[in-house]
């Protein structure tokens, strides 16, 4: 395994899978607390109407991905507040227009599009150090966001009406919230791609939750989990040749089921 | 007490003049659709005020009009607090309904959010506030659930946990919407002593769709049917019921402390 690290593609992954594990941990957690996994979901394949942009018009695709997932975050977060709009059909619009638009700038872009497979399903193996410096960006940002705002974040995402009483400013941490969804959704696009991505802000929540009911606990064993799947995932899919992110998602399952066994063993033990 | 004595009472502390909030003439709702229409009222410092009518009368929209949660679409209300403006010194204690019970907070983290104000967004909670929280938290016999994950608690210890939320900022006015709903009988009469208790410092809003069990609490009722009829007693009899269009039953189960409801013949 040693060996690995002296090629610099695998650092690269490495790098690139730690701050994936950072920034899913601490966003997943505040996804999956205030129950809109089905939002991130919708601002994900959104953000496949930018790439295809990008394709056509030639510029970076993660830049495209990055304008047009912002840009759902917020007109998600927009409708939401206003009662007379069916939001989770508004989110299937958006959703389904983001992906069809990507085809078809995909398909009239001349030639062939020979990195779309790696968007839809990832290629951390072949980050660049532009979307390193990129992903630390978003992972500084968002970590020292959450440190610093800990707990009104906390207490926005419980209870906004309540904070609103207290004359808190929530729509203006909603908005920034959103934001930071959109660009930690941007992020693992590299890492599983935008297929694959809604598992990584799940799993390791959904396997954190099963033994901690804390957030902040929650968070932070969810960074743990995340790298302890996205590391072995990564390891995995070099030797066995087979791509990174399903790789990646399969071993977060894997740990999924072994923690959930874990815990019937623990209950079923202490119920004698 | 009769009812002279209550009316008695509520001219004495009229006469205070510690008016904390003045609601003249609004009218507000839903995407353009009103609920509550052409609403005065006035609140003061010692007030405790039950809210009654029946479901989809619009108790709620009115508390959150004066929570300012909704923007009324016409008329004014005029908050004359003590306290500075953005210490919004109310405490509110929502419908139990509103409220996600399997969010991963603890029952600490739940009280300690009522004391998040627009200062402290960034800074960390304070010694003396943590020891509020401490203090509030045995007052309130919870100690053993402090630490617990609010989804395993019951409807009593839920409430419990929400009215702490809600006094721990000491607020001149709370306001309680149905908070006897899902809690048992014990909690129930355990938590109007409470609120009894709390009236000698701050006003009080009650709603609730049991009109038996707070009228001998509250000192004043007012009936919500779109409209609001303010019945400056806690007597009232069914004639007065249908007289401000508020279809509820005076039907009190068991025994009631002292009742305060008058029947037809009285
Ligand atoms: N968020 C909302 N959006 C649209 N209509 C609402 C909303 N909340 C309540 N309503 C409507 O307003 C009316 C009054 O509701 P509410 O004030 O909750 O009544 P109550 O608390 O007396 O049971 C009801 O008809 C209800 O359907
Ligand atoms: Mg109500």
């Amino acid at each position: 395994m040693i060996e690995l690290l002296q090629y610099d593609f695998f650092v690269n992954a490495i790098i690139a899978a730690v701050l994936t594990s950072i920034t899913c941990g601490i966003i997943g957690t505040y996804i999956v607390s205030k129950r809109i996994v089905f939002i991130s979901g919708g601002i994900t394949h959104t953000s496949f109407g930018g790439i295809g942009l990008g394709y056509y018009l030639g510029f970076n695709p993660l830049l495209g991905a990055t304008v047009f997932s912002l840009l759902a975050a917020w007109i998600i977060e927009f409708m939401s507040k206003r009662t007379d709009v069916r939001e989770d059909s508004a989110i299937a619009i958006l959703w389904s227009f983001g992906m069809a638009i990507g085809i078809i700038f995909i398909f009239i872009t001349p030639g062939y599009a020979p990195n779309l497979m790696s968007y839809l399903f990832g290629s951390i193996l072949t980050v660049s150090h532009i979307d390193l410096i990129m992903m630390l960006a978003i992972t500084i940002a968002i970590s020292l966001f959450f440190s610093i705002f800990y707990k009104t974040i906390l207490f926005t995402a419980f209870d906004e009406q309540y904070l609103k009483t207290r004359n808190i400013p929530v729509e203006l941490f909603n908005y920034i919230l959103m934001g930071f969804v959109a660009l930690a959704i941007v992020l693992s696009i590299k890492a599983v791609g935008i297929i694959l991505i809604i598992s990584l802000l799940t799993i390791p929540q959904s396997s954190a939750n099963l033994f901690v009911k804390d957030f902040r606990k929650i968070l932070f064993y969810s960074i743990l989990i995340g790298l302890r799947g996205s590391l072995t995932g990564l390891v995995a899919s070099y030797y066995l040749d087979i791509p990174s992110g399903a790789s990646i998602i399969f071993f977060l399952v894997v740990i999924f089921i072994i923690l959930r066994i874990i815990k019937y063993l623990i209950t079923k033990k202490s119920s004698f | 007490m009769t009812r002279v004595d209550a009316c008695h009472i509520f001219e004495a502390y009229k006469m205070n003049k510690n008016k904390i909030i003045e609601i003249k003439d609004i009218s507000a709702g839903y995407n353009g659709e009103t609920v509550i229409e052409d609403v005065s009222l006035e609140i003061f410092g010692n007030d405790f005020i039950g809210v009654i009518g029946p479901n989809g009368a619009g108790k709620t929209t009115l508390i959150k009009t004066i929570l300012r949660l909704i923007t009324p679409y016409k008329g004014e209300i005029n908050y004359i607090f003590k306290a500075h403006k953005s210490e919004a010194p109310i405490g509110y204690l929502p419908q139990v309904n509103t409220i996600d019970h399997r969010f991963p907070i603890t029952v600490r983290d739940v009280i300690m959010s009522g004391l998040l104000s627009r200062k402290k967004l960034i800074k960390r909670f304070t010694k003396e506030e943590k020891k509020k929280a401490d203090i509030l938290i045995k007052q309130m016999m919870i100690e053993n659930i402090a630490s617990k994950p609010i989804g395993e608690l019951s409807g009593g210890q839920m409430q419990r946990v929400f009215l702490c939320r809600a006094i721990i900022s000491d607020p001149e006015l709370l306001i309680l919407d149905e908070p006897n709903t899902y809690v048992d009988n014990k909690f129930e009469s355990e938590l109007y002593e409470i609120l009894k208790k709390l009236n000698e410092k701050m006003a009080i809003i009650v709603v609730s769709h049991d009109i038996g069990t707070i009228s001998s609490f509250v000192k004043t009722i007012a009936c919500v049917n779109k409209k609001v009829h303010y019945h400056k007693s806690n007597i009232i009899s069914q004639e007065q019921l249908d007289l401000y269009k508020c279809p509820i039953q005076l039907i009190t189960h068991g025994h009631v402390p002292h009742t305060v409801l008058e029947s037809h013949d009285n």
